[in-house]
Parts: structure tokens; C-alpha cells; sequence
């Protein structure tokens, strides 16, 4: 009976384990060109296990390697940290990597100078170019004192980053440090936002050969890093560097050439963490916690308005945190009352933390409508709620009574009404005078 | 007399794109401070792996009667191996523990161990190195015991297990010597890693137990082990790569095997590196090498550096050879001028460094090193620069205002949609006066309003000077209407002082009204404008008077009526009391008074129900009474 009962305790462990594991949603899959990078990039993994990612290192051309097995993907997470990988093993290719982004999966790629064919396609897929083969980002008004002399380890401004705390973290941070090729983004495309652009001064081309042609990126056009959240909120990040998430470039001193201020330790550490929080789906994660409607003075919902009725529309807004779901505030929550266009859009008030209220007329043309938020912020995955509701016109009891102008016709109706009345009753009933004629 | 031989180890290895290839100061800094994350100890492991890797950096164990005290509170059950010999290894290294532990039980559990026939490799392991550390002899019985056990051991050939063979083989002297052989076996087995590492798969630990065991089992047996320069060479590029290791046991280990590479009987690693930058130019003419081990210490054999050559890359043309390096005050470094004091055509150099020393010394490493050199210029600006405006489709000679370095023009030039704007300058370089073909030559235009950047690429049409000719009609399409600042970037590698000139600014009326500055995001992240419905304006309506005038109008017929009743005077003599005219009359008025209720708030069902009830007694009572008064009519 003990034994039962233990073999009993130890499979609901171990199922409550895999349930965890699974709602845990931090299965990662880390790729490498070889496993040196997991010991040269071991604060950054590190940090990863500490918040609790189950890691998974392969090499990027292991034949084993599965993305989804039976049609579930078996990882939450793909680090592609193989710049030079030219073509991945197992079922691993540009296009299963494509479905695990549709699939809602978060992928975060590093390359190099001498990024692979492969990394190219995904980056395309994803609508950034990663410049050819041997480019690399040059500068040389602001390079790294410690440079071995092509002027390629850079110092990126922290003012060069995007202006969006929940991607990066601080803008005031110590100088980047990065070396590696550059990336080019269409600046037509909203969805790919340019996480941390190169100076004015710097250009992408490869170090020893004169240029002859227009080089692919110049001045801040040259992307170091490039994030793309998709529609179905699924987050992927490039960089052009494997070297800015070094331990080596964690722990490195930076100076810009001559005279410039030197800083004890790079920023790197910090962009790359928060970095790498935002595209593992740990911030700017924002869900509708609840969303209620009824007419003013009500507290259910009807199941149908009437045109012109007064409505409450309510809606709770969540963030994620590593303590969980906690109230999110922001200024800009809109709500639209849509019937195919939009009839009314105005700006939420908050009546509590993360609690939303709007108060609104509904128009006076009848329906079917939806209340809608859809609220899209830099760095913040999607939100939107509808609710679809009916909007009846007037019943005939409903329309006004007593109209002054008409008060002719009501009193010409009432009147004739008493006139049948009471003349039916004198017609009826009279008894005519006996008539006195002449012979009588 | 010691006869100087130059090595005649030639390597293939090209292995010095590393920045650095030995551990730094500042490298010794931060694996300090992840030496220090050990104190005050938390386990037995850590506290060993500390203690060790602090004195194999020659610093003071802090406050080691702590890590004592904490070593014999932790040192309770005699069965444990491992922990047996953390403590006794650690105890023996600190050295200076006043107190006691049960040597004589420790003892008895390695011999122990040894002796049995199922020991672990890691058993035998901890068993060997923890009788060493206590300096307590291991019998020849036992030795013989356990290199049995051993070769049972063995016949699992993975590279944890060989490693740690070695290291148990050190402790059994010729018994063990077959563990000797298997050394080819298992350094077979290392990655190589983009030709510069070699390294076994599961990282430095092991990696790091291979090589010391390697050399420290060679060292028991006289023996060169059979690992060729190249193949160690490789092994310590992997190792220093490894100095960001952030775990203490990692550091230990490190701190380890580079001390046994640094310093052994067979192959003494040495590293030649740049001080500095890899750089040098008129101003600083000398390049200054560090010659020391894996660790950053001087070598200890007798040794001199000499450049064997330096050649131009562009023409292969040899400037200097065999030339001497000074040592100088600070013992490792040794320096050479490279650069004549009349200057040097500025480039790329290669750069040959031999270091020479005994053969006894066996040094293997960057003996014969190649280098690549950059000899840095000045950009100088010594002919005017000239910019201006012509008309896109005609030939005439633009009209030129003239700039020197680093002047900004002083009035705003105006450039319209057919006309096209000229820059034409040189660079030279200072020291040769010669033209300078550098890699970037850009213009840079940054709109005023807008901030945005848009870059040409400056041709060189001869061999002298850059011009751009931007012609405006063809660029209308990605250039917009306003104030352009014009910069000049001028970069090269060679160039010690990249020039980021602000020339002048320029006004473009290119037809198209000036862009207001765009903003940061984009549209689809913004808020959306409000939206508020426009309801239906009411009809307007007459005013209340006529309204209630009409209303007195329309009621002057009853009032008429009423009047002429009363003059003419009614005689209803001919009502009789009954049910049919009592009935319907009141149907009748009943009807009318529905149809005002109708009108007040009844809806339609309602009032047709009414209807029928209040219909069919009127109906009725409506035919008799007009049946009964026609009777009385007839009659």
C-alpha cells in the first residue's frame, strides 16, 4: 500500500512537473557553431537559467534537431547564436524556422561578418537584409581604442537606441560595444522597428576593399539591431554582432579612440538582458483582463441598445511580471464603437489601476456594432478585444408624445371624436316637435 | 658559453588574430573576483577550487581560519571520498590552520578506496590526489591494486575517463605506465575550432584535466608526451579564450593547466603580443611587444626578440630586417622603431618577430610570428576645398566659393531642381605629400527640420581629386525641399585622424513644400484621432403661439356646435333606458377612449385586443338599438 502510494506521489510529481514545463512556456533551444560560445557567452546564458529557461544546446548542423514533433512545437524559444552555420542539420530549415515564428514562437539570432546563407533567408523572411558576406560595420570616428586596426569594434551611442524602456531597458547606459555585419531594414515596413542604429559616420563594407559601388548601408541607415514583433505577437531579434553578447564584451573597458572618456565596463550587458527579456516574451506582455458593457444606471448587460442609449464600457488591462499579472496604467487606451467604420473613438479614462472606463452616447443609426480596442504600442505585444453587440431603432412607444407644433391635430382628433360621440347620442335620441301644420 | 640557436620550430599555425594571448592584468583582476565569489565558503567544493586558484595567483586566502574552521565543521563522515579530499587538499594548501584533523582516518579512507576492486575513477581520483596532498607515500601493494582496478576501468575509453587515468597514473608510478599510451587516443578526440582551438567537447573542465594530466603524467615518466607544439599551441589559444570563465572551479582549473603549460620540462609556451595598438606613425614610431607566458609573467629562460622582417603589402618592398627589440625597464616588453624619422608611406605592413633562446629552453608559441602592422597618416586638407552650384544641363564652369580646413561657409548656398551642386577637393597625406585613396570619402546631408541623413559617395576622379556632382533633377524623387547641412567624412583604417568637416549649409528648393520633422514612431503605434458621431439635428418647428392658436381655431366647430345645440334647444325625450342603448354608448365611448390610451401608451396588440371585446358589445348593442328605433319609426 506504501509503495502504491509513493509510485502514485512520485507520477504526480513528475506530471505536475511536466505541467509546469509546459505552462512554463521557457523551453529554449539554443544553436551553436560550436560549443565553445556556450562557455564564451556564459553570463548571458547564464542569466537566461536564472530566470528559469531550460536550455537546450545543439549544434546547429546536429542531425537530431526538431523543432515540433506531431505537430506541437517542442521548444517556446530558438537562440540561433551560429553566425557561420551554412546549413542547419535535422529538420531544421529556413522554413520550419518561418512556421515556428507563425506558430508564435520567439527567436533571437546573432550573426557575424561571416554570416551564412541561411541566417540571410530567415532575416529576409523576417523583412530585414543582412549584408553581404565579409561586410562588416566600419567607423572610423568611433572606434574602440582596444581595435585591432580595421575599425570594426565599434562604440555604439546608447542614444542610437530606440526610445521604447520595454525593449531596452535605459537609454542611459554605458557604450556598446559591437562588431559584426550590418543590417538594412525597409524604414516603409512598421512591423521591423530599429532597435539600435549605427552613427552618422559609420558604413557596411568589407574592411580591405576599396569601395566601388554605393555601400548596402551607410550612416544611421546601418542597423546593428533589429527586432520584428509580428502580428500574432510572436517576437524575433537580430543583431549583426554574436560578439556583443560575449562575456568579452560584458566585461570589456570601452574608450573611443583618442582622448575620448574611458568607462570602467560597457553597457552591453544590460541591453543585451533586457533585450533578450523582451523577445522572450518576459516584457511588454499586455492581456484584457476583462471587458463589461451595460447602459448607464444598469449593471448587466441588455441584450440589445436602443439608439441614443447612454453606455458604460468597460475594460481591465493586465502586464506581465516575473511575480505575475499585475494592473498595467497607460494614458492612450482607445475605444472604437464600430459598425464596418468606426461611428465613435475616444481615449479611456482609468478609474483604478489598470481599470478602464468610457461613457458615450451610442449614434443614432441602428445595427450591428462592435466595441473594439485595439491598442498597439512599441515594444508591447497586440491588444484587441470586440465585443459585438445589436443597436435597435426606436419602438413606437418610444418616440416623443406631446410635440407643441402637433397639438393642432390632437385636438382637432379628440374633439371630432367627442363630436361623433355626443352628436350620435343626440341623433340617436331626439324626438322631433311634433310638427304644427298649417291645416291643424 | 651558451650557444643562441634560433628555434627552428617554423609554425603553420597562424594563431595570433587574438587580441591578446595570454592572461592580462586585468584578466587576472576579474578572475579574482570570481575567485572571491567563493569566500566566505559555502561548500567544500567551491572553498577547495578557491583556496587553490588564490594561490596559484600568489593572494592571501581571506580570512583563512574561517575557511579552517568551516573545512572541520564539514568533515564528518569518513566514507566520503570527495569530501575527504576537498578537505585534506585544501587544508594542506592553506597551509597555516592551527587546530587538527583526523589525518590518520582520511588516510585510511583513500587506502581504503584503492584497495577495493569496485572503486569509481573518480573514487581513485580523489583517492590518489588526496594522498598526495598529505604527502602520505602509497604503498607498492596498493599501487599495484589500483592500476588493476584502473585498467578494468579503462576498457570505458571516454575522455572524462582517461582523463582522470592520467591524473591517477601520476600517483602509481611505473605500474600505471600503460595509462601513457592512451594519451594519442583521447587528444584525437579534441574539435579543432575554426583551425585555432582545440578543445574536447565538454568544455574547460575536461579539456583542462586532459592537459595536465598529458604533461604532469610525462613529467612522473620522463617521457615527451606525445602531443605535438602545434596540437599544445592549440590547446592553450582555447584556454586563454577562456579567461571571461565566470565559475570558480572553471578559474581553478584555468589557472592550472596555464601554469603547467607555462612551466614545464618539454614544452614551455611563450606569447609575443602587441602592447598597444597594432598601430604606429611618425608621432609614435616604435612598436612595443610583450614576451611572457600563458599567465602574463616573465619567462624565465634567457631570451632576445628579433624582427625578422618588415615588408610593404602593397609592393612587397622590405623596409627593415633583422632588426634587435631593446628590452626595456619593464622586463617583458621590448620595443623597435619601425618608422623612419622622415616618415614612411602610410599602410599595411607585415611584420615577422622571432623570439630566440636556447634550445634547452624548448619554447614553443609565437616564436616566429607574423604580424600585420598599420603605419598610420595625417590627412591634410593643403588645397582649398571648393564647392558651388551649375546649371545640370549646361556646360559652363560652376562658380566656386572657396574653404580651408575646418572653416564653415559663411553664406547659405541655393540650389534649385535643375541645377546641380559641386564639391571638389584633396587630401593628401602629410608626411609623403602625397594624394590619399581613402576608403571613405562621403558627403553627408542632413536635413535641419527633418534630421534625416542621405549619404553620396565622393569620386576619385583622378588620381588627385574628389569631386561629387549631385545633380538635383534626378535625386528630387528621395530628396525633399529644405536646409541640407553639408558634412565631409573623411575615413581610412591608416588614417590616425579621420576628419568629420561641416562645410556649409545648403537651402534645395526642389518645387516640393518643406516635410514637417516625422515623427519618431510610426503611425500604426500612435493613438488615432477621436472620433465623435454627429447625431441628427431635430427638425425645426413652428412656434409654440400658432401652435396653440391653430389648437383654439380647430376647437371652435364643437364650441359651434354646442352654441346651436343651446339656441336651438335638444329634446332627447326619445332615450329609454336600456341595455342596448346603454351599451352602446358606452362601447362607443369606450372606443374613442382606447384609442386614447392607444395614443398614450398602449401599444397595437393591446388595443386590438381591447377592440374586439369593446367592438363585438358595441356591434351588438349597436344593431338592436338601431333596430328597435326603426320599429319605432314604422310604427
Amino acid at each position: 500500500m506504501a509503495g502504491f502510494r509513493n509510485a502514485l506521489f512520485i507520477i504526480s510529481t513528475f506530471v505536475i512537473t511536466y505541467i509546469s514545463c509546459i505552462h512554463g512556456e521557457k523551453e529554449t533551444l539554443v544553436l551553436l557553431d560550436n560549443l565553445a560560445i556556450k562557455e564564451t557567452h556564459s553570463i548571458f546564458f547564464k542569466s537566461l537559467k536564472e530566470r528559469g529557461y531550460a536550455l537546450t544546446f545543439k549544434l546547429a548542423d546536429d542531425p537530431t534537431l526538431v523543432l515540433s514533433k506531431y505537430g506541437e512545437f517542442v521548444y517556446d524559444h530558438l537562440i540561433i547564436f551560429a553566425p557561420s552555420v551554412e546549413e542547419f542539420g535535422g529538420a531544421l530549415s529556413v522554413d520550419s524556422i518561418t512556421e515556428f515564428i507563425d506558430g508564435g514562437g520567439n527567436v533571437l539570432v546573432a550573426g557575424s561578418s561571416s554570416a551564412g546563407d541561411v541566417l540571410r533567408e530567415i532575416a529576409s523572411e523576417c523583412g530585414v537584409e543582412i549584408d553581404d558576406e565579409g561586410a562588416a560595420v566600419i567607423d572610423h570616428l568611433n572606434y574602440e581604442i582596444s581595435d585591432g586596426g580595421s575599425h570594426t569594434l565599434i562604440v555604439a551611442d546608447p542614444e542610437n537606441l530606440i526610445d521604447a524602456p520595454v525593449i531596452v531597458g535605459s537609454r542611459d547606459v554605458r557604450p556598446l560595444l559591437y562588431q559584426g555585419t550590418g543590417l538594412i531594414a525597409d524604414p516603409e515596413n512598421p512591423l521591423v522597428l530599429q532597435v539600435l542604429t549605427a552613427s552618422s559616420t559609420a558604413y557596411s563594407h568589407v574592411p580591405d576593399q576599396p569601395i566601388k559601388q554605393f555601400p548596402h548601408a551607410v550612416g544611421k541607415k546601418t542597423l546593428l539591431i533589429a527586432a520584428l514583433q509580428a502580428r500574432n505577437n510572436a517576437r524575433v531579434v537580430f543583431c549583426g554582432s554574436l560578439y556583443f553578447f560575449s562575456d568579452e564584451a560584458f566585461s570589456s573597458p570601452v574608450q573611443k579612440q583618442s582622448g575620448f572618456k574611458k568607462y570602467p565596463l560597457s553597457g552591453n550587458q544590460e541591453v543585451s538582458i533586457a533585450l533578450s527579456k523582451w523577445v522572450l516574451k518576459e516584457n511588454g506582455v499586455l492581456r484584457v483582463k476583462s471587458v463589461a458593457h451595460h447602459k448607464v444606471g444598469s449593471t448587466v448587460p441588455p441584450p440589445s441598445y436602443t439608439i441614443m442609449d447612454d453606455v458604460v464600457y468597460k475594460l481591465q488591462l493586465e502586464r506581465k511580471t516575473s511575480d505575475g499579472w499585475v494592473p498595467h496604467d497607460v494614458d492612450d487606451l482607445q475605444m472604437e464603437f464600430v459598425r464596418i467604420d468606426p461611428f465613435v473613438r475616444t481615449t479611456m479614462k482609468r478609474q483604478s489601476p489598470g481599470s478602464y472606463q468610457v461613457v458615450f452616447k451610442i449614434p443614432d443609426v441602428y445595427g450591428v456594432y462592435q466595441f473594439k480596442v485595439d491598442y498597439k504600442r512599441i515594444g508591447y505585444t497586440n491588444i484587441y478585444s470586440s465585443t459585438q453587440v445589436s443597436v435597435r431603432p426606436l419602438e413606437h412607444t418610444q418616440y416623443e408624445r406631446f410635440i407643441t407644433s402637433a397639438y393642432p391635430y390632437y385636438a382637432s382628433s379628440f374633439s371630432m371624436m367627442l363630436g361623433v360621440f355626443l352628436f350620435s347620442f343626440v341623433f340617436l335620441h331626439y324626438r322631433e316637435e311634433p310638427v304644427k301644420t298649417k291645416h291643424e | 658559453m651558451r650557444s643562441l640557436t634560433l628555434l627552428s620550430f617554423c609554425l603553420a599555425v597562424s594563431c595570433c588574430a587574438a587580441a591578446s594571448n595570454h592572461l592580462s592584468g586585468y584578466d587576472r583582476q576579474r578572475l579574482q573576483q570570481v575567485i572571491d565569489s567563493a569566500f566566505p565558503p559555502k561548500n567544500l567544493a567551491s572553498a577547495h577550487y578557491g583556496v587553490l586558484a588564490n594561490k596559484a595567483l600568489n593572494h592571501a586566502i581571506p580570512k583563512p581560519e574561517d575557511v579552517c574552521k568551516f573545512l572541520s565543521s564539514s568533515l564528518s563522515d569518513f566514507t566520503n571520498i570527495e569530501q575527504n579530499y576537498y578537505v585534506a587538499s585544501t587544508w594542506k594548501a592553506i597551509g597555516t590552520c592551527s587546530g587538527n584533523i583526523d589525518s590518520a582516518a582520511i588516510i585510511k579512507s583513500f587506502n581504503e578506496a584503492l584497495n577495493k576492486a569496485t572503486s569509481s575513477i573518480m573514487d581513485l581520483y580523489f583517492a590518489t590526489s588526496g594522498l598526495k596532498a598529505l604527502g602520505s607515500p602509497i604503498s607498492s601493494q596498493t599501487q599495484k591494486k589500483t592500476a588493476d582496478t584502473l585498467r578494468t576501468l579503462l576498457k570505458d575509453d571516454s575522455v572524462s575517463n582517461i582523463a582522470h587515468a592520467l591524473h591517477i597514473a601520476t600517483h602509481l608510478g611505473k605500474e600505471a605506465a600503460f595509462a601513457f599510451d592512451r594519451i594519442e587516443d583521447v587528444l584525437v578526440l579534441a574539435d579543432e575550432v575554426d583551425g585555432k582551438f582545440l578543445q574536447f567537447e565538454s568544455g574547460l573542465g575536461i579539456t583542462a584535466l586532459v592537459i595536465s594530466g598529458t604533461f604532469g603524467l610525462a613529467e612522473e615518466l620522463k617521457k615527451d608526451p606525445p602531443i605535438t607544439p602545434q596540437q599544445t599551441i592549440k590547446f592553450a589559444n582555447y584556454f586563454v579564450s577562456r579567461r571571461t570563465v565566470q565559475t570558480v572551479k572553471g578559474a581553478q582549473n584555468l589557472l592550472n593547466v596555464l601554469s603547467i603549460l607555462s612551466q614545464n620540462s618539454f614544452q614551455t609556451h611563450v606569447s609575443v603580443s602587441v602592447v598597444g595598438s597594432k598601430t604606429v606613425s611618425l608621432e609614435d614610431p616604435t612598436i612595443s611587444m610583450r614576451v611572457c607566458d600563458l599567465l602574463g609573467r616573465p619567462v624565465t629562460a634567457q631570451i632576445g626578440l628579433t624582427l625578422e622582417s618588415f615588408v610593404r603589402a602593397s609592393d612587397k618592398a622590405q623596409i627593415l630586417s633583422m632588426v634587435k627589440f631593446e628590452q626595456t625597464s619593464d622586463k617583458m616588453v621590448y620595443q623597435a622603431r619601425l618608422v623612419k624619422p622622415k616618415g614612411e608611406t602610410p599602410g599595411l605592413y607585415h611584420m615577422t618577430v622571432s623570439v630566440t633562446a636556447s634550445a634547452a629552453s624548448k619554447l614553443i608559441g609565437n616564436v616566429e610570428m607574423p604580424l600585420d602592422i598599420k603605419i598610420l597618416g595625417h590627412a591634410v586638407f593643403p588645397k582649398p576645398l571648393l564647392i558651388g552650384t551649375a546649371d545640370a544641363d549646361q556646360v559652363t564652369q560652376p562658380k566656386f566659393e572657396k574653404l580651408t580646413y575646418p572653416n564653415k561657409l559663411g553664406q547659405v548656398l541655393e540650389v534649385d531642381s535643375h541645377q546641380k551642386l559641386t564639391l571638389r577637393f584633396t587630401v593628401m597625406e602629410k608626411v609623403t605629400n602625397k594624394p590619399l585613396n581613402v576608403h571613405q570619402a562621403f558627403i553627408l546631408l542632413t536635413h535641419q527640420t527633418t534630421k534625416e541623413e542621405f549619404i553620396f559617395v565622393a569620386e576619385n576622379a583622378d588620381s588627385e581629386q574628389y569631386k561629387l556632382d549631385l545633380d538635383l533633377s534626378s535625386k528630387s524623387k528621395d530628396l525633399s525641399s529644405g536646409t541640407y547641412t553639408i558634412d565631409l567624412i573623411i575615413g581610412d583604417m591608416i588614417l590616425s585622424n579621420s576628419v568629420l568637416w561641416k562645410v556649409a549649409d545648403v537651402k534645395l528648393n526642389l518645387g516640393s513644400a518643406v516635410p514637417s520633422p516625422a515623427a519618431p514612431v510610426p503611425a500604426m503605434y500612435l493613438p488615432k484621432h477621436e472620433i465623435k458621431h454627429l447625431f441628427r439635428e431635430p427638425e425645426r418647428r413652428p412656434p409654440v403661439f400658432v401652435s396653440n392658436l391653430f389648437t383654439g381655431l380647430l376647437l371652435i366647430p364643437l364650441l359651434l356646435l354646442f352654441i346651436m345645440w343651446y339656441k336651438l334647444g335638444i329634446n332627447l325625450s326619445n332615450f329609454s333606458f336600456s341595455l342596448s342603448t346603454i351599451g352602446f354608448h358606452l362601447g362607443l365611448g369606450g372606443i374613442f377612449c382606447l384609442f386614447g390610451l392607444f395614443w398614450l401608451q398602449l401599444n397595437m396588440f393591446e388595443t386590438l385586443k381591447y377592440l374586439l371585446g369593446l367592438g363585438l358589445v358595441t356591434f351588438l348593442s349597436g344593431n338592436s338599438l338601431l333596430a328597435k328605433l326603426a320599429n319605432q319609426h314604422k310604427r
